[in-house]
């Protein structure tokens, strides 16, 4: 069952390179692929164009921030519009856990991110969202 | 010469009511002088016309001269009338004595009664001049002073009332001020918090996660691994400073908001008590979790209840040099309602009686001050009582000082929904993963959810035989691949597991051969599920699993 997290394509967008570094290496244990877009509207460009399984997406960058990323993403005519979003932030605001949920994020992972709680996150909202009707496949 | 004298006088107008005794006494004179006649020609003038019946005791004196000039002179009727006259004087002077005498035996009887009668007499005497006095005055001061008084009552309270007003409007204006001003501290320091913690994350983010991904190698030499726990170690308490400095400024402007959602108890114990296994070890202390009373599914603010367990294993482990820090859950029903009842127990330093409100209070460590031994913020117990009270419980601590505390935290329990029946019905075993991918752990964390049983993970087949030891497992998940290359070496592996205390083991196999599945059965496993499965079907074959669905 090691085998087939490999197969799950992540995007992650964040401005900061070490938190993209991080996460990367984060998960690499797990043979997740990664790839990365340091602002939100080259993330939602590498969606049209791309095929991913889930995005991170951070909060506050230059240029769009990643709730208005998310409504983005939300607002696709396409079956990508209900592609599984994980909020990755170092905001802790009361609502923000709200806010997140209110533009669409499926979950919401805290900076400084704890891998178990990330991964958590990832086998949750894959579970839940991933795949068809019976969730994701375990090869 | 004085008698002379004395003599005009008395014929003088002015002593015409003294001259029957000034010539009673001259009488007297001319008697002893022997003048007899002249004598009793001066009584004749004293008693003219007198009633010697009804004289008064002062002429006694001059009846008894009398009756002697009169005898004297030969007019004896005359003497003896006097002599008469004068004896009924000196009865009655004697009588008069008498009583006089017994008047006064009396008066000196009632000498102190009369005394205070007087006194009293004259007390109340003056009571009532002083209070005749005063009602007088009284009406006066009333009409006047009532005049007076109401004149300057109604100046008074219309200056007091004046004041009182601009007293009144000069507070709420300060107070408004001094609102607003805190409002705006308040709303300075959130956001100057909020700020700096933003920017404390991030460096913190790259700390941590490089140290989480370093010690997740599990080639690392033990050298380099204790190097890197130190590091990873560091950032953990910076991060949970910060967390607290922000949970302290929320409650502090009370904007803490506590959300209750279904939260799994048993999974969130395990991530709170997870964090601390490293440490109990390196301080060789026994961290024991006792959970056979936990109820499965509650609903609760399950990132609150965590924060609380890990602050009091924290403090636990922290405080606590050699022994046990043990965590139990249990269920209390009492009154309306059940409650959860979580204790956590150490066997350290203790802490003493006069302090146990104290160490409630932001900042304070037992041994507090310039010697502060044990790192941390002080806002742990502190934020975790307050967290509690929010949360409508409440947080106590027992101790003994050199044996050991007992923090016992009392939350009302809401069981949630249908996974809670299952679960309450369920034997209180847990599910346990075997997988080394973190990814497809926590994606199997997810799966098994329904099953409402607690889980744990552990990487491998080798690192799991530490927990299957404990006898409370009552399903079990492990990939074939994980097991070894062929059929041959994961049977062997099923059996080693089984030997170890596997029950209900369940093995997921690629596609498997009917041999496979012969082999793995005879090894000991309950079960094989074929792979590629999805998660719902996952779910299902393992709710087979459960012993009461068996």
């Amino acid at each position: 069952m090691t085998a087939e997290t490999s197969d799950v394509d992540v995007l992650f967008v964040e401005d900061n390179e070490m938190n993209r570094r991080v996460v990367r290496d984060m998960l690499g244990i797990a043979g997740v692929n990664v790839a990365e877009a340091p602002e939100a509207a080259t993330g939602l460009r590498m969606i049209d164009e791309g095929d991913y399984d889930l995005i991170l997406m951070d909060l506050r960058m230059p240029g769009m921030d990643g709730l208005t990323a998310i409504r983005h993403i939300r607002a696709r005519k396409d079956a990508k519009a209900n592609l599984p979003v994980i909020v990755v932030t170092a905001d802790t605001s009361l609502t923000i856990r709200e806010d997140c949920l209110a533009a669409g994020a499926d979950d919401i992972v805290h900076k400084p991110v704890a891998m178990n709680l990330l991964f958590d996150a990832m086998g949750r909202t894959l579970t839940l969202r991933g795949g068809g009707d019976e969730g994701p496949i375990l090869a | 010469m004085h008698l002379e004298r004395g003599l005009k006088i008395a014929e003088s107008p002015e002593a015409a009511r003294e001259r029957p005794f000034l010539n009673a006494v001259k009488a007297e004179l001319y008697f002893s002088e022997g003048m007899y006649n002249a004598s009793a020609s001066l009584l004749d003038d004293v008693f003219k016309g007198k009633d010697f019946e009804k004289t008064t005791p002062s002429y006694k004196y001059f009846h008894e001269l009398a009756a002697d000039v009169y005898s004297k002179v030969g007019r004896n009727d005359v003497a003896l009338q006097h002599f008469e006259a004068f004896k009924r004087l000196d009865d009655e002077a004697r009588e008069l004595m008498v009583n006089t005498n017994s008047a006064l035996v009396a008066a000196q009887f009632d000498f102190a009664n009369q005394d205070l009668k007087i006194a009293r007499l004259q007390a109340d005497q003056l009571k009532k001049d002083a209070e005749l006095a005063r009602s007088r005055n009284r009406i006066i001061l009333i009409v006047l002073g009532g005049l007076a008084l109401t004149v300057g009552l109604l100046g008074f309270n219309f200056l007091s009332l004046r004041r009182s007003s601009r007293q009144t409007i000069k507070a709420n204006t300060q107070l408004s001020q001094a609102n607003q001003a805190l409002e705006t501290a308040l709303k300075a320091r959130s956001e100057f918090l909020a700020t700096t913690s933003h920017e404390i994350r991030t460096p913190l983010n790259g700390i941590l996660g490089v140290t989480q991904v370093l010690l997740s190698d599990p080639g690392l030499s033990t050298e380099v691994r204790d190097r890197i726990s130190l590091m990873n170690g560091a950032g953990e308490t910076m991060r949970a400073m910060v967390n607290d400095l922000l949970d302290m400024a929320k409650i502090e402007s009370g904007t803490l908001t506590i959300e209750k959602g279904e939260t799994d108890l048993s999974g969130l114990l395990d991530d709170a008590l997870s964090l601390w296994t490293d440490k109990a070890r390196e301080k060789d202390l026994d961290l024991i979790i006792d959970r056979s009373g936990a109820p499965g599914r509650i609903l609760e603010d399950g990132p609150r209840l965590r924060q609380i367990v890990f602050n009091l294993l924290s403090n636990a482990i922290k405080f606590t040099e050699a022994g046990s820090v043990r965590l139990s859950v249990g269920v209390e029903t009492a009154g309306i309602g059940e409650r959860l009842i979580l204790r956590v127990t150490d066997t350290g330093i203790g802490i003493p009686s006069d302090k146990l409100d104290a160490i409630f209070e932001s900042f304070q460590q037992v041994d507090g001050g310039v010697t502060r031994r044990f790192e941390g913020t002080g806002l742990g117990l502190s934020i975790s009582r307050r967290l509690a009270e929010a949360m409508g419980g409440t947080l106590g601590v027992e101790s003994q000082i050199g044996e050991g505390s007992t923090f016992t935290l009392i939350l009302p329990l809401v069981r949630a929904g249908a996974a809670a029946a299952a679960s309450a019905g369920a034997s209180g075993g847990v599910f346990l993963i075997i997988e080394a991918n973190p990814l497809t752990q926590s994606v199997l964390k997810s799966v098994a959810v329904p099953l409402g049983l607690p889980v744990e993970t552990t990487a491998s087949p080798e690192t799991a035989a530490e927990v299957l030891s404990g006898g409370y497992i009552t399903v079990a998940l492990v990939d074939a691949a994980a097991l070894g290359p062929d059929r041959t070496a994961r049977t062997a592996a099923i059996a080693g597991l089984v030997a170890a205390g596997a029950r209900g083991l369940a093995v997921t196999w690629p596609s498997p051969e009917p041999e496979d599945i012969e082999a793995a059965l005879a090894a000991g496993a309950v079960k094989v599920i074929a792979k590629p499965i999805s998660a719902a079907r996952l779910t299902e074959a393992l709710l087979t699993l459960l012993p009461e669905s068996a």
